[in-house]
């Protein structure tokens, strides 16, 4: 299938839905088995950095929702079994605007941090995760959080900046 | 690897770009979309300047209404305007992005609220306007983030950062970076000392 040379590698039972993913240097994007990546969805690898390794790692069972955008300067891992939902936002870069002579859209691109996303991590509608985030094994981030800064395991989080919830009772875990 | 797309969506986009001409009322040299998309309501009064750039499902609507200038475009997008993917843009009366304005994914702005016609009205107690209308302008330079919302009346100025998913409620004035929901400035350049200074939010966040 021509789907399975695009990636750098890619699963057994991988589901790609259509129209997209909008792919930019494919060969650095690593899926596992049965992974689910929604339609409108845009990965993309920046390799103007410099940087040696950088690349976009999806585990195995991991869910994309519709819409989402990953940007990777520096790299992106997704564990096995985490759930993203529609429209999230994942860069590991930002934008500079701090040159006052020239237009932002002119300005480079600054690389902030490899972002890591544990295992059976949710992460709800809209949500913005930014560079040099680590999220924990089983944490939740609610719909339209924006995220800049750790999230330990099991935690759930909400807000812009975030604000921690707490971890939920023994019977909500799963 | 290059970033560029390849020939064949290179000229792809450029035949689409030619057919997309005929639909607004103007649209300058070197302004192209890729698709699918954009999806166009009311294109005669949307006016594109030169070089403007849109990703797939861009989607532009100028729907004029009763308190609608008569005549000229009610959407005008200056130079150089990019657009990221699903970008919304809704005009009943006056919505201008300037030169070089930064547009990423899922941006939204509109210059009336409720939707038009729609008989929503806003409850009394929750202090909301009942009907907010008014021209929106996003100045020039400007970078505006991922999923983030421009509401109605509301100007952003030159050389200026809205953060990712922040709400704008009030102007955000030049050289300025505001962040949350509702936006708070954060962040201003300083012309005398010539750099950036963080500024203490008049808010809290949530």
């Amino acid at each position: 299938m021509k789907r399975r040379a695009l990636f750098g590698a890619m699963g057994e039972g991988c589901v790609i839905e259509r129209p997209g993913p909008f792919l930019w240097n494919a060969d650095r994007i690593r899926l596992g088995d049965r992974v689910r990546i929604g339609r409108e969805s845009r990965l993309q690898v920046n390799l103007e950095s410099g940087m040696g390794h950088c690349g976009i790692d999806l585990g195995d069972d991991v869910v994309i929702g519709a819409g989402c955008q990953f940007t990777a300067s520096l790299g992106i891992t997704i564990g096995p079994g985490t759930r993203i939902g529609d429209e999230v936002l994942i860069a590991d870069n930002t934008h500079r605007y701090e040159d006052v002579s020239t237009p932002i859209p002119f300005q480079t691109v600054r690389p902030v941090g490899a972002v890591r996303i544990g295992a059976n991590a949710y992460i709800g509608r809209g949500a913005v995760i930014l560079g040099g985030v680590t999220i924990g094994d089983g944490a939740v981030i609610v719909d339209r959080a924006v995220v800049h800064e750790d999230v330990a395991p099991d935690e759930w989080v909400s807000g812009m900046p975030t604000v921690v919830l707490g971890a939920p009772v023994a019977t909500h875990r799963r | 690897m290059s970033l560029r797309p390849s020939l064949l969506v290179r000229i792809r986009t450029h035949v689409r770009s030619s057919v997309l001409r005929a639909r607004f009322a103007r649209m300058g040299r070197g302004t192209a979309f890729q698709g699918p998309g954009p999806y166009v309501v009311g294109g005669s009064r949307i006016a594109l300047g030169n070089a403007v750039f849109g990703r797939p499902f861009v989607r532009l609507e100028a729907i004029p209404s009763s308190h609608s200038p008569p005549r000229g475009p009610i959407l005008t997008l200056e130079d150089r305007v990019y657009l990221g993917f699903h970008v919304s843009v809704f005009a009943t009366r006056g919505v201008t992005i300037g030169r070089d304005v930064y547009l990423n994914g899922h941006v939204t702005m509109y210059d009336h609220y409720p939707p038009m016609e729609s008989g929503y009205a806003a409850p009394e107690a929750s202090g909301l306007p009942v009907e907010r209308v008014g021209e929106v302008s996003i100045g020039d330079q400007s970078w505006i983030g991922w999923g983030a919302v421009v509401m109605p009346g509301v100007r952003i100025g030159i050389h200026s950062v809205l953060g990712a998913n922040s709400v704008a409620l009030e102007d955000v004035p030049d050289y300025c970076v505001a962040v949350g929901n509702p936006a708070v400035i954060v962040r201003r350049y300083d012309a005398q000392a010539k750099r950036w200074v963080s500024v203490k939010p008049e808010r809290n966040g949530p």
